[in-house]
């Protein structure tokens, strides 16, 4: 055991994490498709990749309990075990142990958490379902060579889809898979000097017993004669002599092709006499066998309509360098066959002429010679004659004929070398379009490794396959037209990392679909129209969105990564905003050197002769200075990039989430992910991860229906439940929509009511976006039901606050018995904001941007006082007036005038205008945290370097906009005690 | 001897790397899966490979038997936990030198010292 250092530690903990986080949504993925042969090989490789490195730390209980799992699916991956809704459970217990056990290892570099547990569990489920079994040699011993290989061949060998002999297939593919290893090893056992003649016994006696079981009477007869062979030769002397082991195992292995054959006859379609004569156990042989076929036989499957002369010499010439290499190979019929056509050949060159028929008869020999070798027809099939290259090897057939393994790409081939043998085998195997569909995309892989341009042509293919649905924008457009009319089938979080793919597109509709229907109805006020026009340019100009769903759990086109502290990257960003800094005064000494320039030029201080090198200077001084600024800006978002993460970072966590909690609640949901891939801050992504984790918990809880009230109601029995988020400008739309009972009216106005937020008469005049609205309050619960889900603590307010304390937004929109849609709009990042800079007195001070609805000078006469508080009309609005310098009183007088200028502000629904001296201009910003004790002191978020290297304070429009409402709030009680007749009450200061 | 590491691990690259490089050889490329390694062989012509079995994709063995189409004297040897004999077989079947565990740096080691370079 190699030393074990702080850094394998965390390369360990890195790994085993990656590995779950892979895991985790794999196991879920496949509670909803257990047959998926490529989910199962990625859930076994994650834990045996675990195993691997937990037992090389030496860390016992992560490694056992890997280990187990890793058996699991080995026994799910060969059919031995189905797991049930219970087994789920276990295997998602078995990953939070896991996960504690990494935790463990990352904090204390050992196990603090015992697996006995869990590992007793898991072996009872192993055993409970083996006992189920006959506990027959062959289904113990199913084809684990062929378990631990790739993705690919298991995909190969998973029993066609829904066919009615499907249970029969299955076990005949088990047969074959089982026959085909005891074969090999049998070959192994009697290979030359280690001959072991005692294993060689207990192979064939194995083989006589699996072909029993299968109902082989002949070929099991046939084995045990095989076995009484080998035996007497091991037991007389000299007797290996006897054996002749050359001579069995060819035996053995026509009886084998022959009997497996056999085993499909009842399917009138697979009745194909004499084919499949050549069974080659050595693949890459063979392969070099095809391939060199492939160079020299395609004048043999080109025969011409009129051949001349000089085809029937060439083709014998070939036949002629076949048959060499086939005698080599031993391929009896195949020399035989091309003698044939080499007699023939040579007879019409005596005649010098070639019939009618004899065209005719050098086509039956080709067919004989397919026959014998089905490969060959994938080989040259569907080329033409004019076009016969090397490079085109019928690429399109073989992406069309997935039947045909051979028919692909032949510089693959190699890649494909387990299906070759399988091949002899496979012919008979009907195919599905499910298969075919997974083929494509191994080809494309396949194909795309070879880097020759076979895999272009491959990817050409395939994309021509998908054009019908994939492909450019136009076509996107149309199919977000139809989704609204078709109901496309509902799919789950996406299968497999494809490329885009058919499904992808469906999935697109689905939520389209889904959205639309929390729309149908028309929108009756602003805020929905507001919503509607969001979800409109997701369907349309923000495609983005809808791009790729949530991929599989770690992509395979992921990069290296490095770790970094997140404390470096900060003070790099530091350091950048520094260097913007120093970026505009540098701009600002350039300007003012050419002032001086231009001042000396004009005054005729010096001549210009003299200022000629000061000109030059400036030129490259201001072109330095533009070039930097450029560096600068590149330097400051790569540096914003690295603090990017995914949201799936957050996503992630969902459909664990929800399926933990329709379990709990006995629900039906299904959770479609989109837009994962959409970047944002890590201290965004932070600050976000609470409060979505509150909507989603909610949508299951309180909005989606249990299965009999949604069938009641006349909806499907799942619920559906859609997480999306896009990119917008700077900020990053996320939305969270459900299709469950939507928002109830009544039940929140008359919360509202009884807790005193309005009287019943004006609750009823409140349009429905106003009323949703209201759920954002505090003490704004309407759950009839304390649940342990989402509790009845924490409400939607404290979500809202969270959100507005990261700049963010969110509203909400709901159509009864529809469902619900909450749409988060939230900043890219924290650190750098664009902001309108204004000028406060002596102080500059940076509106957030985001926030401001316009600008207008405003003329005192404007502003009108009602009840010593300011207020001004723009547009038939009322607005009260804030004036920042009444408001921060240490910023100085205002300047007297009659002049100043208004900035008009909103923040969710509430909106004001500021009032400052001076709009100075609009610029990014860095912001500069403050210390503590200046944000005791609300009204500030921050502060930031200008470029002259004046500091200035960013305002915390949140907080200025609390004061705001309040003050609205006042306003209208002293106007309503004023309309009683009563005193005005007491004045608020805003200070 | 320039050695060409193929697994899909990182944390045993790296220590696979680690062993390779304390020895005094040197590692010209590691690849993260078969694919990627029967690429990398073709650039880099390494002296000797080290090659998981079970990786994402197309796995060890496939890899060797493509490596060794474009290159019929490649040199393998598998390091990997897979106790399948019958892979083990097949993996050596193909040629490799040696099939070691995960863990094995030692006779590894050994392996790459006592192997002449090409």
């Amino acid at each position: 055991m190699a030393e074990i250092d702080m850094e394998m530690w965390q390369d360990f903990v890195v790994e085993a994490r990656e590995n779950l986080e892979e895991f985790e949504p794999n196991v879920l993925l496949l509670e909803q498709q257990p047959d998926d042969m490529a989910l199962l090989n990625d859930c076994f490789r994650n834990m045996h990749s675990i195993k691997g490195a937990a037992n090389y730390m030496g860390l016992k209980a992560i490694a056992t309990l890997a280990h187990r799992m890793e058996s699991l699916f080995h026994a799910v991956r060969s059919g031995e075990l189905t797991l049930s809704q219970q087994g789920f459970d276990l295997l998602f217990l078995c990953v939070d142990r896991m996960k504690t056990l990494v935790r463990d290892v990352e904090e204390n570099q050992q196990e603090n958490h015992d697996v006995s547990d869990l590992i007793s569990s898991l072996e009872e489920l192993l055993q409970a379902e083996s006992s189920n079994e006959d506990g027959d040699h062959a289904a113990e011993q199913v084809s684990a060579s062929a378990m631990e290989r790739s993705v690919d061949e298991a995909e190969t060998l998973s029993p066609p889809v829904v066919q009615e002999i499907d249970e029969d297939q299955e076990l005949l593919a088990i047969f074959r898979e089982e026959m085909k290893s005891l074969f090999g090893q049998l070959q192994t056992a009697m290979d030359g000097d280690d001959r072991d003649l005692q294993a060689a016994l207990d192979l064939l006696r194995d083989m006589e017993r699996v072909t029993n079981y299968v109902g082989q009477q002949e070929l099991s007869r046939f084995f045990a004669e095989c076995a009484e062979r080998v035996e007497q030769a091991d037991s007389a002397s000299g007797g290996e002599n006897v054996l002749q082991p050359d001579k069995l195992l060819t035996e053995i292995s026509e009886r084998l092709s022959a009997g497996l054959e056999m085993a499909f006859l009842y399917d009138p379609q697979q009745v194909q006499e004499g084919t499949a004569l050549i069974s080659e156990e050595d693949p890459e042989l063979y392969q070099i066998f095809l391939d060199f076929f492939s160079q020299e036989g395609r004048s043999l499957s080109l025969i011409p309509a009129n051949p001349d002369m000089n085809w029937v010499k060439n083709s014998r010439e070939a036949a002629e360098r076949l048959q060499v290499s086939a005698n080599y190979m031993d391929y009896e019929p195949v020399v035989a066959i091309l003698q044939e056509w080499m007699d023939l050949a040579d007879q019409c060159l005596e005649q010098d002429d070639v019939s009618v028929d004899e065209v005719e008869r050098f086509h039956q020999i080709w067919n004989r010679l397919v026959e014998v070798l089905p490969d060959l027809k994938g080989l040259f099939s569907e080329t033409a004659p004019g076009e016969a290259s090397d490079e085109n090897l019928a690429v399109p057939d073989g992406v069309m004929d997935e039947g045909d393994p051979i028919s692909k790409d032949p510089e693959s081939l190699g890649a494909l070398i387990e299906d070759e043998i399988e091949g002899l085998f496979q012919d008979m195997t009907p195919g599905s379009a499910e298969g075919l569909h997974e083929k494509d995309v191994e080809i494309g892989e396949t194909g795309a490794g070879a880097g020759e341009n076979q895999a272009d042509e491959v990817d050409t293919a395939i994309e021509a396959m998908f054009s019908g649905v994939s492909g450019d924008e136009p076509l996107e457009v149309d199919q977000h037209v139809h989704a609204q009319e078709q109901e496309e089938p509902a799919l789950e979080v996406q299968k497999t990392a494809e490329p885009a793919s058919a499904s992808t597109l469906v999935e697109k509709d689905s939520a389209i679909d889904m959205e639309s229907q929390v729309f149908e109805a028309e929108p009756s006020n602003a805020a929905e129209d507001f919503l509607m026009r969001q979800m409109d340019e997701h369907l349309s100009g923000g495609g983005e969105a809808f791009q790729e769903p949530h991929s599989r759990g770690g992509s395979a086109s992921k990069g290296e990564l490095i770790k970094v502290d997140l404390s470096k990257v900060e003070s790099l960003l530091g350091d950048v905003g520094e260097l913007v800094v120093l970026r505009s005064s540098l701009a600002q000494a350039s300007d003012e050197l050419k002032g001086i320039y231009n001042r000396w030029l004009e005054e005729r201080l010096l001549g210009i002769g003299e200022l000629r090198p000061l000109k030059e200077v400036l030129l490259r001084f201001s072109e330095n200075a533009a070039a930097l600024e450029r560096v600068v800006q590149q330097l400051q978002d790569g540096i914003m990039r690295i603090r990017m993460l995914p949201v799936s970072t957050i996503f992630n966590r969902y459909p664990r989430l929800v399926r933990d909690l329709s379990r709990k609640l006995g629900k039906e949901v299904e959770l479609n992910l989109y837009g994962a891939e959409t970047s944002l801050d890590k201290q965004v992504i932070e600050q976000l991860a609470d409060p979505m984790q509150h909507i989603v918990r909610n949508a299951v809880d309180h909005g989606i229906e249990d299965p009999a009230t949604r069938t009641a109601r006349g909806k499907a029995a799942t619920g559906r439940l859609v997480i999306s988020s896009a990119q917008e400008g700077n900020s990053v739309v996320i939305t969270v929509s459900d299709d469950g009972k939507g928002l109830d009216r009544s039940a929140i106005l008359k919360k509202a009511v009884e807790m005193g937020l309005m009287r019943h008469a004006e609750a009823q005049s409140l349009s429905d976006s106003q009323v949703w609205n209201l759920i954002f309050l505090p003490g704004m619960t309407t759950a009839s039901t304390v649940s342990d889900v989402s509790g009845r603590g924490v409400g939607l307010d404290v979500v809202k606050s969270n959100i507005e304390r990261i700049g963010g937004t969110i509203s909400v929109s709901s159509q009864p018995g529809k469902g619900t849609i909450f749409v988060l709009r939230i900043p890219l990042t924290l650190a750098i904001i664009k902001g309108l800079v204004v000028r406060v007195g002596h102080q500059a001070m940076v509106i957030p941007v985001a926030s401001v609805k316009e600008t207008f000078k405003l003329d005192e006469k404007e502003i009108c006082e009602i009840e010593g508080y300011e207020i001004i009309s723009i547009r038939q609005q009322t607005l009260p007036l804030i004036r920042l310098n009444k408001v921060f009183r240490g910023t100085g007088a205002s300047e007297q005038g009659d002049k100043l200028f208004a900035v008009r502000v909103s923040q969710g629904s509430d909106e004001v205008c500021l009032g400052v001296d001076e709009l100075i201009g609009q610029q990014e910003v860095v912001i500069k945290p403050l210390s503590d004790y200046l944000t005791q002191q609300p009204g500030f978020s921050g502060a930031t370097i200008l470029g002259d290297g004046s500091i200035a304070l960013i305002l915390d429009l949140r907080a200025m906009l609390e004061k705001a409402r309040k003050f609205v709030q006042k306003k209208q009680k002293i106007m309503e005690q004023e309309a009683l007749g009563l005193a005005p009450g007491e004045q608020i200061t805003l200070h | 001897m320039r050695v060409l590491i193929v697994d899909d691990s990182s944390f045993m690259r790296k220590r696979i790397a680690g062993a390779v490089e304390r020895a005094g050889h040197q590692v010209v490329g590691q690849a993260r899966d078969g694919q990627e390694g029967i690429e990398m062989y073709r650039s880099l012509k390494p002296d000797m490979v080290i090659m998981d079995v079970t990786m994402r994709g197309m796995d060890g063995i496939e890899a060797v038997r493509n490596i060794r189409q474009v290159d019929g004297e490649a040199r393998v040897v598998f390091m990997s936990l897979v106790s399948d004999e019958r892979i083990q077989q097949e993996a050596m079947k193909l040629g490799a030198l040696a099939w070691l565990g995960k863990d094995e740096h030692g006779r590894l080691i050994d392996l790459l010292n006592n192997t002449g370079a090409r």
